[in-house]
């Protein structure tokens, strides 16, 4: 990638002040200097001159790190630690090779739908045929090296049907055609949240534009962030590829980390189509403040509705005004703000299954701020944070729901359902314990 | 080394030993560019620890290096081998003493949490190092820290009432108490603060608050020469108003700031002075005023008053983009903070330029211009050794040009490691003399933060 040839100098820039120490949530938790900015730079400097090696303490080291971009909108330098760490998992991965499972992952699952979509189904399976709640009554899984109960819970509850089932492939705009929006709905969307998916479908055609949803792969991110840089690059040309044939004016996100990546396509490939690519990536909340005016339907949501902001939103893309500008022009809708709404959930894509105990101490800080502003409702506008907070949640015993703002932006379009976070068809916005 | 440490283990927990090539690493520098690896990282969680782990330490000549949060700038909590001593677990606000004006905390709270703290019931701990985001309280008193605020406020050691200390030899001991007044014995409150961790671990610390001020107004001037910036320092005290801050940038710091930021900053200004006033909001609405008078009077050729919050953060946005656009130009900053009478600030600004211009180096010189605590920061490449050899001459000379003047090596960084070399310049034979018997009475087996200040 372009941006990570200025990575030494990046690393150059570093004074070691310490002031990424006020607002790493890592290092809020636990207080060492191997989870902060200037304590990996040091060791990966280090690493440079050869004065330690990759052993799998400094692995550890590198991957711990959640990619938030907190430190560096503190830093005095503007240190981007985000690439350094990138371009150190790269190095990582290809002086020691990925893992069995994720090389599994990233160049067998991930980037073709037709696998990815057969993983769901068992999981599915797994999920529905009893076997998860057998598994789960056992005994067994405590037993069980790795805290492998604990990432049991993670996994998303699969939908019975993806929506790229439930879709049309070309959904007509209601009224005057004003746009032809390529929807990229990810796999969250597609697996587990489909009435997100459904929801964005209503409200662009609802504001004038014909909707295409073309075959799609993974973002590839996954196996960006893991440092596999060539197999993330396969990815993106694939939907490069598949969205150049759909033609259309604008690519439409509903997920902060995806939105992030598509823009970076550009970058990744450094190819002129690439690059006008990613210039038509908007998340929702960009679209529906730049290019097209949002008109609030005449539902009221009459909900006290606190917003988190993602990482991949906030820092990675500059978007934090948009999606609260759009929720407050929700009829009947209250916005509360939460104390540190810009504060990492622990998430951080899949660093709760990689480093459960870590992640756990950073979402209770954000579970406390979501529980003190006395909201009915959290929204996010990633699916990743979504599962986390409403894990968080329900794991302190609230009922409060999770949900995406598109999904209370097209409440207010229609006068048959309210949003409740129970809609109609029953188990999809239920989640794991 | 391994028998020692599991001792260690023992004492503190497993959990908070760390041992691993990295994880040592991780704790082998500061906010220097000084670098030195401990053999064992410890994380006491208690005065009791703290005494145990240096008890062992004594009896074993090991070496142990308290550290707070890391970011010093004099290198004196970088170790060599030995112990290095965090003490960010003992992070407790004890006591906040509204009737008697005090704040009774352990030493691992960062400064700012304990300023928000005691803001929240109308008090004020003025002592604002830059690092105030980060640091910890107990760093703050070793190294008596200062800050833009110390003018008017003064620094660490006049908000020091008590202290309970770790003895090199593993006691504890008290030192103060809670009153103002105190003269019985010996100051060892003060003989502590600013000692460097070098007699003791601070495991608790009794500090004097005071009511917090009102109001502030945020002014920005420019200036076309240093010595007309100073001028008008002089004038506003002559008025009578003594101003919380007075922040002063020379020429290269403002070109490198406008080239970083565009924000408008006159190119062919010689200094700009950022200039607070606090108290009752009549008191600074009046101040304000003359401070403009003054200014103009003095040859400002521009004058900017913040009303609003958001009109402050903007006067300020110069002086917070200092660091980052220095380093703009070269990777390696040498932050210098020798201090001089205030009189002799303009002085002492022409020979740092004169001794910038002889070793070909590029210094950015701002800093605090009521109390003439200038940092003069020399911008290089520590890879560059033929240009760090020029940049350590530069360095001597500085040091001395400021004790010409009657000021001193250093207003609030230390001694540390880096100026360690120069303080006999300062404190000649006789006083060195005293301190080492003093060290030595403290720590006869030498374990506590060994070859800072003392053994250049």
């Amino acid at each position: 990638m372009k941006q990570l040839e200025g990575v030494q100098s990046h690393i150059d820039r570093c004074s070691k002040c310490g002031t990424c120490q006020a607002v790493c949530p890592l290092f809020g938790e636990e207080k060492r200097e191997t989870l902060v900015a200037r304590g990996k730079i040091f060791l990966l400097d280090a690493l440079e001159e050869g004065k330690l090696e990759w052993s799998p303490r400094m692995a550890e080291v590198v991957s711990t790190c959640l990619l938030c971009r907190s430190c560096e909108a503190s830093c005095p330098n503007g240190v981007r630690t985000d690439l350094i760490v990138l371009a150190y998992r790269e190095r990582l991965a290809k002086a020691k090779g990925l893992s069995f499972w994720k090389k599994t992952a990233f160049q067998y699952l991930i980037n073709s739908r037709g696998r990815l979509t057969l993983a769901a189904k068992l999981l599915y399976l797994y999920q529905h045929s009893g076997l998860q709640r057998l598994v789960r009554s056992s005994g067994l899984l405590p037993k069980l090296p790795w805290s492998l109960r604990e990432k049991e819970s993670l996994l998303p509850a699969i939908s019975r049907r993806s929506f790229h089932r439930q879709a049309a492939e070309e959904v007509p705009a209601q009224g005057k055609q004003k746009w032809r929006v390529g929807y990229f709905y990810g796999c969250m969307t597609n697996f587990a949240f489909p009435e997100t998916g459904q929801a964005m479908v209503k409200l662009l055609t609802a504001h004038g534009a014909q909707v295409v949803l073309p075959k799609q792969v993974c973002c590839g991110l996954p196996a960006l962030v893991h440092g596999d840089f060539k197999t993330a690059a396969s990815i993106a040309a694939k939907n490069l590829e598949f969205f150049r044939a759909a033609g259309a004016d604008r690519i439409l996100v509903d997920c902060a980390s995806c939105g992030t990546f598509l823009k970076e396509y550009g970058d990744l490939l450094a190819a002129h189509e690439a690059r006008e690519f990613s210039a038509k990536v908007r998340d929702w909340s960009e679209y529906f403040t730049r290019d097209e005016e949002y008109k609030p339907g005449l539902t009221p949501v009459e909900k006290r509705v606190t917003y988190h902001d993602p990482c991949h939103l906030k820092r990675h893309q500059g978007v934090s005004d948009p999606p609260r500008r759009l929720l407050r022009q929700v009829p009947g809708l209250s916005l509360l703000e939460m104390e540190g709404a810009d504060r990492c959930c622990g998430a951080a894509g899949s660093f709760n299954m990689t480093h459960y105990r870590l992640s756990e101490k950073v979402s209770k800080s954000k579970i406390d701020s979501i529980l003190a502003t006395g909201a009915d409702l959290v929204t996010t506008g990633c699916p990743a944070c979504r599962m986390q907070l409403a894990r968080g949640l329900k794991a302190r015993g609230s009922e409060m729901p999770a949900l995406h703002p598109v999904e209370l932006l097209a409440a207010s379009l229609q006068s048959d359902t309210a949003p409740s976070g129970k809609p109609a068809k029953g188990k999809r916005q239920t989640f794991p314990a | 080394m391994e028998n020692y440490v599991s001792d260690l283990r023992e004492i503190v927990g497993p959990e908070n030993v760390l041992t691993s090539l990295e994880d040592r690493m991780a704790y082998s520098f500061d906010g220097t560019m000084e670098t030195g690896l401990p053999g064992v990282v410890v994380f006491p969680g208690s005065t009791g620890e703290v005494a145990a782990v240096i008890k062992l330490a004594n009896q074993g000549g090991i070496p142990v290096f308290p550290r707070g949060a890391g970011t010093g700038l004099s290198g004196g909590a970088v170790p060599a081998g030995g112990i290095a001593l965090v003490m960010t677990r003992m992070d407790q606000i004890l006591e906040i003493d509204t009737e008697n004006l005090l704040v009774v905390t352990e030493p691992g709270v960062v400064l700012e949490r304990l300023q928000r703290e005691v803001e929240k019931v109308g008090l004020f701990y003025p002592p604002d190092p830059a690092s105030l985001k980060v640091c910890t309280v107990g760093g703050t008193i070793a190294e008596c820290a200062g800050g833009p605020r110390a003018f008017r406020y003064g620094v660490t050691r006049d908000y020091v009432l008590g202290l309970e200390v770790v003895t090199p030899t593993g006691e504890i001991l008290r030192t103060g108490g809670k009153t103002v007044k105190n003269v019985t014995g010996y100051d060892l409150s003060r003989l502590i603060t600013g000692s460097e961790g070098t007699l003791g671990v601070i495991t608790k610390a009794t500090l004097r608050l005071i009511p917090k001020p009102k109001a502030m107004h945020t002014a920005m001037a420019v200036f076309p020469t240093v010595e007309t910036a100073a001028e008008a320092v002089s004038g506003i005290i002559r008025q009578g108003i003594m101003p919380t801050t007075l922040e002063i940038m020379d020429d290269v710091t403002i070109r490198c700031v406008e080239n970083y930021l565009h924000l408008g900053l006159p190119l062919d200004a010689g200094a700009i002075l950022l200039i607070e006033v606090d108290g009752f909001p009549l008191e600074v609405d009046a101040a304000m005023e003359t401070v403009s008078q003054v200014c103009r009077q003095m040859g400002a050729t521009e004058v900017k008053v913040a009303g609003t919050a958001a009109e402050r953060e903007d006067l300020w946005k110069a002086r917070r983009a200092v660091s980052a656009a220095i380093v703009q130009l070269k990777p390696t900053k040498i932050a210098e903070d020798a201090t001089v009478p205030r009189s002799q600030l303009p002085e002492m600004v022409r020979r740092l330029k004169t001794i910038a211009a002889k070793h070909n180096v590029i210094m950015a010189i701002f800093g605090h211009a009521g109390d003439g605590n200038l940092h003069a920061n020399i911008l290089t490449d520590k890879k560059d050794l033929e240009e760090m050899e020029r940049v350590g001459k530069a360095i001597g000379e500085l040091f001395q040009a400021a004790l010409d003047l009657g000021g001193t090596l250093s207003g609030e960084h230390g001694i540390g490691l880096m100026k360690a070399p120069y303080l006999v310049m300062e404190a000649g034979e006789v006083g060195i003399q005293v301190m080492r018997s003093i060290k030595k009475a403290l720590d006869p087996n030498h374990i506590m933060n060994p070859n800072k200040m003392l053994w250049g």
